[in-house]
């Protein structure tokens, strides 16, 4: 059995009643969940509540999930729309804080923790959020142009073209700011 | 190769999805372009740092966040559920209060202490009234589910009771005041007490003893909402009251996203706002809190900050905008994420409180449509709701035509369009779209698809274009089936896209011209729209001469006829 398949029998499990099934699902993807509202956000805190948020909206609103499709892409684009609107609503931007990790448990795994790593996320949190969304799930959550295109709602091509434009993007605020990859 | 495509053979092969005919193309090249082999080695060097960000870990306080708000969204599932069963509990709770009518807007109301018993006989709960006969009380199955809705009403009830402490001078509900209330004696004050409410049965005894009954009652939510001098003062309209006594609410306040909604700042004044108040004693309104999409639209800081604006909150309590609330679609739209970023925008609270925008909200049509992506995301942009501020595109809006328009998936893909959008900016096109004739072209599926074209909104950003688009002759050609069957072809389209024909627009002549049934029929004939793909005839319409000869009604009769068409065509 796949993983999809399975997901989606933890899905219909759930519908028939049975609670252990959706925490199955939480298991599964609050890690990739929380690191997509984080990368997106930019704050530890934010990216918690949209992580909560989506769970319990998909949890809520599980009936209308559609089979055929990928239960991780239907919540992760929950996901990021929820996070998208923090952002939109956060004005002005708060200052993203990098450093909020760095007291986590486990701060040698920040990207912080280089100073390549730091150029980098400064670099990311200027992108657009759109861009910043393609690099994310690019480069860090390591899915395919087909998957990302799935996540995000735009064809393949689109996702080909935003990306390039993000990378130019990033590329030119890293030259700006004095650091040569 | 140029640097743009250097970059992107470069990303592909990095991504594993360069083609054997491009990674050679990128191969050569790279084999002879020092600059080239410099791109390689940094962008090989981006890809290297990227993908040394790695994943960070989530706080560990994240999981068990989301179990509690999981369990949270559950219980308040379970309570909603068996209330809304049944026989209406509004007709059993007839809450500690006179009827709402009875009570003036003046009158400080008094609080009368409640006391409840269980039957056996019954296995029913009454709460009454002390000392009252006969009781007011209310009756409650006492099966599990039952007994989660029994706590619910209590609930209720001491929200309803401590807003008329509150109102009687008693002590202000605060943080200390409600955080300190145990889970067996919440209800200490002076007016209500563990006494007061007289539950025998062990099983409900042992319910207010759990964590979820402590956790509804310690809610700060519900603290929030309870100390708010807004709240408090609301207690006093019968608006609030007859809305606390009806069901939907009270099964609404046992969501977690709807008490933390109304605990909002903004909603606090929202409460204190006749127009809200009003809106919460409506029907549709409060039938709609109890659906998700509502809750979601009212848990949505958008929706809670339009509320302050009061045009918004009179637009809420427009008829035409509850009986919209009705509608699922309507709903679910308001729910959506372009529409809450909508909410947030004064022009489209505004545009709310315009009439001719709640007449068209009443329109199934255009509720339809707010569920429709295309338009919805249309809502989200600035220069839509800028024009909602229009009252051009408000008289539009509201006009028949336009909202059988709004229905239709080309037009709404044409909404969604940057070039739609920024045309809604513009007078011109204002003053088209207001029009009787422009708006019953908006019924041709020639017409709408037409606009759906890529070449039709780029001609869109053509200020000519847009002045056609206004000009009477121009709105009389679009009433023409022939017309509009010659603006869906492609050969017009791309006539639309070009520049000298846009110009030629411009001129009076030309429109005319266009206006003119003969010319129309020579637009609908093949020969004309091929003569038209070609770029010298187009071209020509810019010349002053060739219009004014357009102008003329030989000519254009002449156009009408199939051999001057065809002679055209040859003469391409």
């Amino acid at each position: 059995m796949t993983r999809d398949e399975h997901d989606t029998m933890l899905v219909q499990a759930c519908l028939q009643g049975d609670r252990s099934a959706f925490d199955e699902l939480v298991d599964r993807y609050q890690r990739a969940l929380y690191n997509a509202a984080y990368r997106i956000t930019g704050s530890v805190d934010d990216a918690m509540d949209v992580t909560q948020s989506a769970f319990v909206a998909a949890y809520e609103k599980l009936h209308t999930f559609d089979p055929s499709r990928r239960f991780f892409s239907w919540i992760y684009r929950i996901t990021c729309n929820r996070a998208l609107k923090v952002v939109e609503q956060r004005r002005p931007l708060a200052a993203i804080d990098a450093e909020a990790h760095s007291t986590q448990s486990n701060p040698e795994v920040v990207y912080g923790a280089t100073e390549s790593g730091e150029f980098l996320e400064r670099a990311l949190r200027e992108l657009s959020p759109d861009q910043r969304i393609v690099i994310v799930l690019k480069h860090i959550l390591g899915f395919s142009y087909h998957e990302i295109g799935e996540l995000v709602g735009v064809p393949e091509k689109t996702v080909k073209s935003r990306l390039f434009t993000a990378r130019r993007r990033l590329r030119t605020v890293l030259l700006e700011k004095g650091f040569v990859p | 190769m140029n640097r743009e495509r250097l970059e992107a053979l470069l990303w592909e092969r990095i991504d594993g999805v360069i083609t054997d005919a491009d990674r050679t193309e990128l191969e050569a090249h790279l084999a002879e372009n020092h600059e080239a082999r410099e791109l390689e080695k940094e962008l090989a060097l981006l890809a290297g740092r990227l993908a040394e960000v790695v994943e960070v870990d989530p706080p560990e306080e994240l999981r068990p966040r989301i179990d509690r708000a999981l369990e949270a969204h559950r219980l308040s599932t379970e309570t909603t559920e068996p209330i809304s069963r049944g026989a209406s509990p509004s007709k059993r709770i007839q809450a500690p209060f006179r009827p709402p009518s009875k009570i003036r807007r003046d009158e400080k109301p008094t609080f009368r202490p409640l006391s409840g018993n269980w039957s056996s006989e019954t296995n029913v709960i009454t709460i009454e009234e002390s000392g009252k006969s006969p009781p007011r009380g209310f009756a409650m199955a006492t099966n599990k589910t039952g007994i989660i809705g029994a706590f619910v009403a209590v609930a209720v009830i001491g929200i309803v009771a401590i807003g008329y402490l509150s109102l009687n001078k008693a002590p202000t509900i605060g943080e200390d005041a409600v955080g300190a209330v145990g889970a067996a004696d919440r209800y200490r004050s002076e007016q209500i007490t563990t006494e007061d409410v007289q539950i025998e049965q062990v099983e409900l005894q042992a319910f207010l003893q759990t964590d979820e009954f402590d956790q509804l009652i310690n809610d700060p939510e519900t603290r929030k909402l309870l100390a708010s001098e807004a709240m408090q003062e609301a207690m006093a309209n019968d608006a609030v009251r007859m809305a606390l006594a009806n069901d939907a609410v009270r099964n609404a306040l046992a969501n977690d996203a709807v008490r933390m909604a109304l605990a909002n700042d903004s909603f606090h004044e929202a409460w204190a706002n006749d127009a809200f108040q009003d809106a919460m004693a409506n029907d549709a309104f409060v039938n709609a809190l109890g659906r998700p999409a509502t809750r979601v639209t009212m848990s949505d800081r958008a929706f809670q900050d339009a509320l302050a604006n009061d045009a918004f909150a009179k637009a809420l309590a427009s008829d035409a905008f509850q009986q919209a609330w009705a509608n699922e679609a309507f709903q679910d739209a308001m729910a959506n994420d372009a529409v809450a970023k909508a909410w947030a925008n004064d022009a489209f609270a505004n545009a709310m409180a315009n009439d001719a925008f709640q007449k068209a909200l009443s329109d199934k049509a255009v509720q339809n449509a707010l569920a429709n992506d295309a338009f919805v995301n249309a809502l989200g942009h600035q220069n839509t709701r800028v024009a909602m501020t229009d009252k051009a595109f408000l008289d539009a809006l509201a006009n028949d035509a336009f909202q059988n328009a709004l229905a239709d998936k080309a037009f709404q893909n044409a909404l969604a369009s940057d070039a739609f959008q920024n045309a809604f900016t513009n007078d011109a096109f204002q003053k088209a779209l207001a029009a009787d004739a422009f708006q019953n072209a908006l019924a041709s599926d020639a017409f709408r698809n037409a606009m759906a074209s890529d070449a039709f909104q780029n001609a869109l950003a053509n200020d000519a274009f847009r002045d056609a688009m206004a000009n009477d002759a121009f709105r009389n050609a679009l009433a023409n089936d022939a017309f509009r069957d010659a603006l869906a072809s492609d050969a017009f389209a791309n006539a639309m896209a070009n520049d000298a024909f846009q110009n030629a627009l411009a001129n009076d002549a030309f429109r005319d011209a266009i206006a003119n049934d003969a010319f129309q029929k020579a637009l609908a004939s093949d020969a004309f729209a091929n003569a038209m793909a070609n770029d010298a005839f187009v071209n020509a319409w810019a010349n002053d001469a060739f219009s004014d000869a357009m102008a003329q009604a030989s000519v254009r009769d002449a156009l009408a006829n199939g051999a001057m068409a065809r002679t055209m065509e040859n003469y391409r």
